[in-house]
């Protein structure tokens, strides 16, 4: 079993070296068919900037499917967030207010998932489908008809401003917080457990693990990166509405699964889900400039999501026999 | 013991205590709104009647511990098939077999997906939902069917002494899917594969087939849903059933289906069914949003999973060793 988890992880190392050179093999790609347009200096950075709402949320859904979880709720986490703060902004013109409230309506969302999949035996799936149904009808009941674009007028400097004038300072939280997450996930002992959990929880718990709390406390992160998405997305986009969170939840959980992180938890990387995001973003970007954005867009990442869980299911087939969820 | 206390064991029954509230608001719309008129009360019944059959099959999955996100768009897609060929000029007993054809097809691969390759289900239908969405994109005449002829909607208005045929069939199913999880061996094994998936493949029992099978009864079951969905419709439109299968997961787990695989019945599932269309009748008749719904749907969800996952033994248990009784 050990054996097989070594050879695991080093096929997963293997694995984005591959990614890597996906992303090249991509870039010269669609620099071909767009002739050139996508290699430029300004548009190689500027690519990103489309993906990194997803992105910032795909760093805490890594940890979150590592423990064995998922959260199909962030993009209406999200959208909510949005719209709670166009909400407080227009109605006390504070945006100091406005954003705090935001991150707490995102914290807030994620502790009640949090709360109910630590104390009850409830699938995580389940819980936060339901969630999900439950913060779409909260997002569409609090906006109503409205599109909240009352923002000040500094809001958009994320498109006026860009570090050196080329790349998107979201590129740079987005690099940051993923330094931050993959130390602390693959150097500290949370993030041992994080892993832990997702082989085996009941191992983890004998081990004097409170896996409850770390359940809750990783529900929450997911929540808070998706406010603090919500909030990029609002400097780059000034308009809280409702669909905004449409696709988010099935670009997530694509960029994660297709980073290398296994679906049924326990093997996870970060920077794998570093580089899909990334890959993601010169797909959507390249798909667009050649006219197959939107929809066509979601049907592809739809194929990468089913190719990635059963090619994943082929390699892993030794660990993950006889763990199938609701087997336990 | 069982027969002297029957009356008793009923009433303590989760299907009972749902049937008397879905009543009781029944009534309570009956009396007070022009609900109980013929028309309102057909096209609750039609309502019903789709939810009741696609719940059915959503129910088989929840039993073998599986579900299937991507029932709604299936839906759409057997529906969009069925008008497609009705609109060439096919009769009944081609459009009808078309849409259970596909709906068994797309509900086959997902049931191939997630037994072959060990995928979690709901991840599996979740993706394959997105393809279906893609699918949309690329359906002749852009995904949607006007003016759909007049033998298909034939099934969808004719009335059977005053009630509507789609509403005939639906029972009529419940009833023979009733009486074939009741005496056929295959269902015994689904509540196997769900209960304990090792004690199964000990038991001799296929989890593999077992869980396959389930999905290829419940693309049948989509199939002739979205017969009945789609003929009450002048219009049919591939991406409209989108989202439905949170109906159908709502109207499972509320009539009593354990998400964990193993419980589940079909009474309590066509108790939810009745009880989903009811409320969703009672939020237009007392001129609620649309919006409602979802966070209804969401809440409903919750306290209905909560209700059965939660194991009243187990806490009695703690509270009194806490108590150090």
């Amino acid at each position: 079993m050990s054996n097989d988890i070594v050879k695991a992880v080093k096929s997963r190392i293997n694995y984005q070296a591959f990614l890597l050179l996906t992303l090249i093999v991509l870039l010269f790609v669609f620099n071909r068919l767009t002739d050139g347009v996508i290699m430029k200096w300004n548009v190689i950075f500027r690519q990103t900037e489309i993906v990194m709402e997803v992105g910032l949320i795909a760093l805490a859904m890594t940890l979150v499917i590592a423990t064995g979880g998922i959260d199909l709720s962030v993009g209406y986490t999200m959208a909510l967030s949005a719209i709670m703060m166009g909400l407080i902004y227009e109605k006390t013109e504070n945006i100091v207010l406005a954003a705090a409230v935001c991150l707490l309506t995102g914290m807030l969302c994620g502790a009640l998932n949090g709360l109910i999949i630590a104390k009850t035996d409830i699938p995580p799936l389940v819980t936060t489908l339901a969630t999900f149904s439950l913060y779409t009808g909260i997002s569409k009941l609090v906006a109503g008809s409205n599109i909240f674009s009352k923002f000040p007028d500094g809001m958009t400097f994320l498109i006026t401003h860009r570090l050196f004038g080329v790349i998107p300072y979201q590129f740079v939280l987005f690099l940051v917080l993923a330094v931050t997450f993959a130390l602390a996930f693959n150097r500290t002992r949370y993030g041992r457990y994080l892993r832990g959990m997702g082989f085996n929880e009941q191992t983890v718990r004998f081990s004097g693990v409170n896996i409850g709390l770390i359940k809750f406390n990783i529900y929450v992160l997911a929540g808070l990166m998706s406010s603090i998405a919500a909030i990029v997305y609002l400097c780059r986009l000034p308009a809280a509405k409702p669909d905004i969170g449409i696709n988010i939840n099935l670009e997530t959980i694509t960029a994660v699964v297709f980073g290398g992180t296994s679906i049924i938890g326990g093997i996870a990387s970060v920077w794998g889900t570093v580089l899909s995001i990334l890959i993601l973003g010169v797909l959507r970007k390249g798909l667009s400039l050649i006219g197959l954005g939107g929809d066509k867009y979601n049907f592809i990442l739809g194929i990468i999501l089913v190719v990635c869980l059963i090619g994943f299911s082929i390699l892993n087939g030794q660990i993950s026999l006889g763990r199938r969820k609701g087997a336990d | 013991m069982k027969r002297k206390n029957g009356m008793l064991e009923i009433v303590k029954t989760r299907e009972f205590a749902l049937g008397v509230f879905t009543l009781g608001v029944f009534f309570i719309l009956y009396s007070t709104t022009n609900f109980g008129s013929v028309v309102g009360l057909q096209s609750y019944a039609k309502d019903v009647a789709y939810i009741l059959v696609a719940s059915i099959g959503m129910t088989l999955l929840f039993i073998t511990g599986n579900t299937d996100l991507s029932m709604g768009t299936t839906l759409g897609l057997a529906g969009y098939f069925a008008a497609y060929f009705a609109k060439g000029g096919s009769h009944w007993y081609v459009f009808i077999p078309v849409a259970i054809a596909v709906g068994v097809v797309f509900s086959g691969i997902n049931g191939v997906i997630v037994v072959l390759f060990k995928v979690p289900a709901m991840v599996a239908s979740l993706a394959l939902m997105t393809v279906h969405m893609g699918l949309f994109t690329l359906l002749p005449l852009g995904g949607w069917v006007e003016n759909v002829p007049r033998h298909f909607t034939t099934v969808g208005y004719a009335l059977v002494v005053g009630v509507p045929l789609v509403f005939v069939i639906a029972v009529a199913l419940f009833l023979a899917t009733l009486v074939f999880m009741k005496f056929t061996r295959f269902a015994k094994k689904l509540y196997a594969v769900g209960g304990n998936y090792n004690a199964a493949i000990l038991a001799g029992i296929s989890p593999a087939g077992t869980i396959l099978y389930a999905y290829l009864i419940s693309g049948v079951l989509i199939g002739v849903a979205s017969i009945l969905l789609n003929t009450t419709k002048q219009m049919v439109q591939a991406n409209s059933s989108y989202g439905m299968e949170m109906v159908f997961i709502t109207a499972t787990v509320v009539g009593g289906a354990s998400v964990n695989g193993g419980r589940g019945g079909l009474v309590g599932t066509a108790i939810g069914s009745f009880f989903y269309a009811l409320l969703t009748r009672a939020m237009i008749f007392y001129g609620f949003q649309d919006y409602y719904s979802y966070a209804f749907q969401g809440v409903i969800i919750l306290l209905a999973v909560l209700a059965t996952e939660i194991d009243f033994g187990r806490v009695g248990r703690r509270l009194r060793t806490a108590f150090g009784g």
